[in-house]
């Protein structure tokens, strides 16, 4: 493998992957071939991929003209609090189901995963504030409310299902990854329909 | 808001690259502004204006008068 080839592939290849070699541990740990611990140890390392993830990004924000100082600042902030988010879990589970904690330290350790999602949140305002490019920063607005609707939406509507027993307990910390699949739908959404414009226009 | 920003820039001869780097924005800024999905705001018109060396009204268009224009 080299660094070409690396650099050739797609973020759709690196969500991928991360994807599929998530549910590879879960279906492992589903069938009992690996431990609880290990399961949420392999799971947090899949992390590492988000690295080659954010140079794709970049390389296709370069090509599409959607790159700025501040979305750089913004890409590295972002991996680094969804590094820390995924590492504050894994210690957490990790902490909690190997040295059995209890009281004050447990509720300590349980909360320890909310401090990097504080972190994404002060790196999405700061963007904000840095952005001097007012399309990108609209953009980076609509994608946030895209984010927002789906979370909102799909909290809320499965909540009803829950009410009436149509559906299982969902848990909590869903919300950051729903949130983030709200804002992705929403930039490759608009993405495309610039691109559908843009071609329209040629 | 219609606007005559594709038929200028042609007339320089300029890419959106172009035209992004002397605005300072990004290129999608400019396609979005083009194809009239985004209307920018009033400095950065400003800005655009000055890159033609025409008046805001010269660039971009009432909609009455895009309106009187496709008569």
């Amino acid at each position: 493998m080299t660094d070409g080839w690396i650099e050739r592939r797609s973020p759709g290849f690196w969500i991928g992957a991360i994807l599929g070699l998530m549910g590879l541990i879960a279906g492992l740990s589903v069938i009992d071939a690996i431990g609880k611990t290990t399961s949420i140890l392999l799971m947090a390392s899949t992390g590492v991929l988000l690295y080659p993830l954010m140079k794709a990004g970049e390389r296709c924000e370069d090509r599409s003209g959607t790159s700025s100082p501040a979305v750089r600042r913004y890409n590295r902030g972002m991996l680094a609090a969804s590094l820390a988010y995924i590492a504050g879990l894994g210690i957490a589970v990790w902490l909690t189901r190997a040295a059995g904690l209890e009281g004050p330290i447990l509720w300590a350790i349980a909360a320890l995963p909310i401090l990097p999602i504080f972190a994404m949140i002060w790196v999405m305002a700061r963007y904000i504030m840095d952005e001097q490019d007012e399309y990108l920063r609209h953009l980076a607005i609509m994608s946030n409310m895209g984010g927002l609707a789906l979370l909102m939406g799909l909290a809320s509507l499965w909540g009803f299902f829950e009410e009436f027993e149509l559906v299982p307990h969902a848990p909590g910390w869903l919300s950051v990854p729903v949130w983030a699949l709200g804002m992705g739908l929403t930039r490759w959404w608009i993405a495309r329909s610039n691109r559908a414009e843009q071609a329209g226009g040629a | 808001m219609k606007n005559r920003l594709r038929v200028l820039r042609a007339m320089k001869e300029w890419s959106q690259q172009d035209l992004a780097q002397r605005l300072e924005v990004s290129r999608q800024s400019v396609n979005a502004i083009e194809t009239g999905k985004y209307d920018p705001s009033l400095p950065l018109a400003f800005r655009i204006a000055d890159v033609f060396e025409l008046t805001i009204e010269e660039i971009f268009l009432r909609e009455e008068e895009d309106a009187k224009a496709e008569d």
